[in-house]
């Protein structure tokens, strides 16, 4: 006798499921993906030909969980909160924790307009909800945020305006203008690399555009409105687009607010191994 | 330092063309203290213009979240190095809160724009935090005695026989900024 006696059939299926993100013999259609997030907004998500800041970077993490034809996809941003100018943490924590969390609730509720559809060959098509997560942290946030308490400047001048600079430095006035959780929701999105849509006391009347990254989809080119804000000089034109990085006030959330997700979901599936079609489309 | 710094509003800028006469008033100095809730705006900048044409003329300016459009700080840069600068973004603007000014300014008279006043806030932060425009740190011989170069930008409508002709000017200042140092008191 030379070796062992065959043995019988298993009844499996030959070869292993893929044992992690980066494939295997077979498709994974569900393994999940997680990463870093740290785009320039500018140039990764959009484009104006317009005046604009050049660095909106938009960092944080992003967990993309699938089941057979759905799942999510969660970006979390962390914040680590400063205190200057008579504002304290005793009395000012509780504010600007609550307004970061109504912001990204806000976002998220808005988002649930649509879905990111991830396309993989071999696998069905799944629909992944959105989901805008945030934690505070003692230091070294995604987004540093400065807790400011200036006083406000008496009117007819404009008053306080929190504001982002570079996607990650964020300062927030105590004594900010009245709509504040309008401000911050707007502020978010500066975080997440979305542009402003506005340009006011234009020497020309041809309308500015904002080009919007598609992902799989095709760019969108938003063409900026004739703002109502009236100019005292004639020869100079405003501006702003009614979306909610438009005008202050604005609370529409069109689908090119999300392309930037589909783009982070489509680069993180590639450094899991996973080539997909990912592009935003209506829930 | 900061205990022998002192604010009070003098001109600090002016300019001069056919038919006006400009001229910037505010401290240039701000004592600024991070621990307390302070409201300085009395001591930003405000333009005075004077009709010395001889003869009435219509003028048009913008008001409330629109000041800026008329007159602001247009750039901000440090002293020591201008050549870098933060340029003046408006932030968006509520239609409620714009309006347009439009007068007949008589001769001799004098209007006074108050702008945007919020142009201190980039230069006190930078104070505070002993950063330069750059993002590098300030000197150790500036980290709480700060001095930037602010130019204000003055754009105001004015229809003159049913021309307009805008009264426009770049007014270069500089503005001190001594911080507190609060920790090492």
């Amino acid at each position: 006798m030379c070796g062992d006696a065959p043995k019988p059939p298993s009844g499996g299926i030959p070869g292993n499921p893929p044992g992690g993100s980066a494939g295997g013999t077979g498709v994974c259609c569900a393994c999940p993906a997680t990463g870093d997030m740290n785009s320039n907004g500018f140039g990764t998500y959009f484009s104006t030909d317009y005046p604009h800041s050049n660095v909106l970077t938009n960092k944080g993490k992003i967990n993309v969980q699938r089941t057979e034809e759905g799942g999510s996809v969660t970006v979390t941003k962390t914040f680590s909160l400063t205190y200057t100018a008579g504002a304290t943490e005793a009395a000012n924590k509780g504010t600007i924790t609550s307004s970061i969390s109504s912001a990204m609730s806000t976002w998220t509720s808005n988002a649930a307009n649509f879905v990111i559809q991830v396309e993989q060959p071999g696998c069905k098509v799944q629909k992944l909800t959105m989901i805008y997560a945030s934690a505070i942290v003692a230091s070294a946030g995604d987004v540093a945020v400065s807790v400011d308490g200036t006083a406000a400047p008496a009117p007819p001048a404009e008053g306080l305006r929190s504001f982002v600079q570079g996607g990650t430095a964020m300062t927030f006035y105590t004594n900010g203008i009245g709509d504040i959780p309008w401000t911050m929701v707007h502020e978010i999105g500066h975080t997440m690399g979305l542009p402003d849509e506005y340009s006011f006391d234009r020497p020309s009347a041809t309308k500015p555009k904002v080009t919007f990254k598609g992902a799989a989809l095709p760019d969108k080119v938003v063409e900026l409105e004739n703002s109502p804000i009236v100019n005292a000089d004639a020869t100079k034109h405003n501006f702003d687009s009614d979306d909610v990085m438009g005008r202050n006030g604005n609370n529409k959330y069109p689908e090119y607010l999300f392309y930037w997700i589909a783009i982070e979901v489509e680069k993180v599936l590639k450094a899991a191994g996973v080539t997909a079609v990912v592009k935003v489309v209506a829930a | 330092m900061f205990s022998a710094c002192t604010m009070a509003v003098e001109t600090i800028a002016e300019a001069e063309g056919p038919g006006f006469r400009l001229v910037i008033k505010a401290s240039p100095s701000l004592c600024v203290d991070p621990s307390i809730s302070q409201n300085l705006w009395d001591y930003a900048a405000k333009l005075t213009l004077t009709n010395t044409s001889g003869k009435p003329y219509e003028i048009a300016y913008n008001t409330g979240s629109t000041a800026g459009f008329s007159f602001r700080a247009d750039r901000v840069a440090d002293a020591r190095d201008p050549r870098e600068g933060l340029e003046y973004e408006t932030g968006p603007i509520a239609p409620e809160r714009a309006g347009v000014t439009r007068k007949t300014l008589a001769a001799g008279a004098e209007e006074v724009l108050i702008g945007d006043p919020r142009y201190i806030l980039e230069p006190i932060q930078l104070a505070v935090k002993g950063m330069r425009v750059d993002g590098s740190e300030a000197a150790p011989d500036e980290r709480w005695d700060r001095s930037f170069r602010v130019e204000f930008l003055a754009d105001i409508v004015r229809m003159e026989d049913g021309v307009q002709r805008n009264i426009t000017a770049e007014m270069p200042a500089i503005l001190r900024i001594v911080v507190r140092d609060v920790a090492h008191e």
